[in-house]
């Protein structure tokens, strides 16, 4: 379902990604991992049309991804996250739900000015029980720079929800979270972002990937060295090699 | 006038970016709709049309050549432009003999005898009431802009720009919006300025006219239309309020300003302010 053909990319004199190749099928939940500055992040903003690459292509059911601007992208079905956490910091939880499914709706001129940006029954049910289903449903009306950490990564969970997306990329949803969050996060994932739809997530925390992932990729230095399932992938001998210097790597 | 002017600053400033160079769309507004009362005699709402047009669609193509422009690199792009605009004004020369006078933009001597008002016999007053009336037509349909959907991109690109393409805006199209409609908002107001002073020449567009109008919006806060419009009244009044300190004034102003900046980074009427605005209206 998603191609990703031999891509390059570099920044200045560093080659990030080095022709990589992967192809996902639908209804996987793919564990990208990797030491700092292998090319993961770099990876995903390529998918989703943040960044161009140098050589290769990305494609989704026959669209070439490559060439198309960010906006594209998205109307074909792809959300994801940011690492870094973007939200729109003033403007309340609600609104932030409903700004993600804003750019999904006929864009033409007198659309958009003269239907008032949350009068539909229907968006504004869908947005809730996205939130519903993130479990922050009770800080709907707060402005969002006022939750907690925890809640702003589960809003960012809830903004994929209402798109209700075929592809979703997920950069460190548990990143700076506690164990017991993290596994809340874990839950949250299989239970109701990755039900039907191809999901890829990077990951430094193993223990949330060996538990919700059916297939991992290991990415070092720009390079694909490893991809299978969780058991055989993290006992590969190449693979603990990369890690080392890092600890052992479920730490 | 001037509200009109903040507006336009303002509904940039909403979408995220910091212009110095709306005084150019004002002078534009001015100039042009000068010419079509003073030289060819044609009615007010034709030289309002015309006026708006053109500096809207002057807004649009600086719009397009500063697309990839951001931050400061924007606000140094709209005042070089504005400046340009201005500069330029000083060298036409551009008059015509309408019953034996010389009518028209003549460089730095300035641009007089836009004599529309009372030609017609309007009275200041009832100009007054035209001018109102602009205002209060900018002011509803920017409320129902706030209320759409394309209001709510405008907020969400100013916020986050780069997450709100990766949920599917367009976002070159909306700034480009954004831009026309800031450009219209301030031709409107140069070409009701014409003919309310019936004088106009290049150095009323300097970049001090811009810098007021980017502090009415600062002040009066960015949460809502009536932001610049507050920020307007209250300075004015406190301009006006002081006046018995003379020369002094102006520094005391600077003083104002730099409080609220400080203390209210985004004005009186910010969006956090907005918000508890409405959550009381609510009670009720």
């Amino acid at each position: 379902m998603l191609k990703i053909v031999s891509i390059s990319k570099q920044f200045n004199s560093i080659l990030a990604l080095d022709c990589i190749s992967i192809t996902f099928s639908k209804n996987e939940i793919v564990g990208l991992i990797g030491p700092n500055g292998s090319g993961k992040t770099t990876l995903l903003n390529i998918a989703s049309g943040l960044l161009k690459p140098d050589l290769g292509k990305v494609i989704i059911e026959n669209h070439e991804l490559s060439s198309l601007a960010p906006h594209r992208i998205a109307k074909l079905g792809i959300a994801r996250n940011f690492q870094n956490l973007r939200i729109f910091k003033r403007m309340t939880v609600l609104e932030n739900v409903l700004a993600a499914k804003i750019g999904n709706y006929d864009s033409r001129f007198f659309n958009l000015f003269f239907y008032a940006s949350q009068v539909n029954r229907l968006e504004l049910e869908n947005a809730e029980s996205a939130l519903e289903s993130a479990g922050i449903i009770d800080a709907k009306d707060r402005l969002a720079k006022t939750l907690p950490f925890p809640d702003l990564r589960r809003l960012e969970v809830a903004r994929i929800l209402v798109r209700d997306p075929k592809v979703v990329f997920l950069d460190e949803p548990a990143g700076g979270m506690t164990p017991f969050e993290t596994e809340a996060m874990g839950n949250l994932i299989m239970e109701k972002v990755a039900v039907g739809r191809l999901c890829i997530l990077i990951e430094h925390k193993i223990d949330l990937i060996k538990n919700i992932c059916e297939r991992i990729c290991v990415l070092n230095s720009g390079r694909l060295i490893a991809d299978g399932s969780p058991l055989n992938v993290l006992e590969s001998r190449e693979v603990k090699e990369a890690y080392i210097g890092m600890g052992t790597y479920d730490a | 006038m001037i509200s009109l002017l903040a507006l336009s600053a303002y509904i940039l400033l909403v979408s995220g970016e910091i212009s110095f160079g709306q005084q150019a769309y004002f002078g534009i507004g001015a100039y042009i709709s000068g010419m079509v009362t003073a030289m060819l005699g044609w009615p007010l709402w034709l030289a309002i049309l015309g006026g708006c047009l053109i500096s809207g669609l002057s807004a649009l193509l600086i719009g397009i050549l500063t697309l990839r422009l951001s931050g400061l690199y924007f606000s140094i792009a709209t005042l070089c432009f504005a400046e340009m605009v201005r500069l330029s004004l000083f060298s036409i020369h551009f008059q015509i003999d309408i019953r034996g006078e010389k009518v028209g933009p003549n460089g730095a001597e300035g641009f007089a005898d836009i004599r529309w008002i009372f030609e017609n016999d309007v009275s200041p007053l009832q100009f007054m009431i035209i001018i109102y009336l602009f205002l209060s037509i900018v002011l509803i349909f920017l409320f129902i802009l706030e209320r759409s959907r394309t209001g709510f991109i405008m907020r969400m690109i100013g916020q986050d720009a780069l997450l709100a393409a990766t949920q599917g805006i367009n976002v070159v199209y909306f700034k480009l919006l954004t831009s026309l409609y800031a450009g219209l908002i301030a031709g409107l107001g140069g070409c009701l300025y014409a003919h309310f002073s019936t004088y106009i020449e290049p150095n009323i567009f300097s970049v001090m006219l811009g810098v007021h109008s980017l502090a009415y919006g600062l002040i009066g806060g960015l949460g809502t239309a009536l932001g610049p419009v507050l920020g307007v009244i209250v300075d004015i009044g406190f301009l006006e309020g002081i006046r018995v300190l003379q020369g002094y004034r102006m520094i005391f102003f600077g003083g104002l300003v730099a409080i609220i900046l400080v203390f209210r980074p985004r004005g009186i009427l910010d969006e956090e302010q907005v918000y508890r605005l409405k959550r009381w209206l609510q009670k009720f």
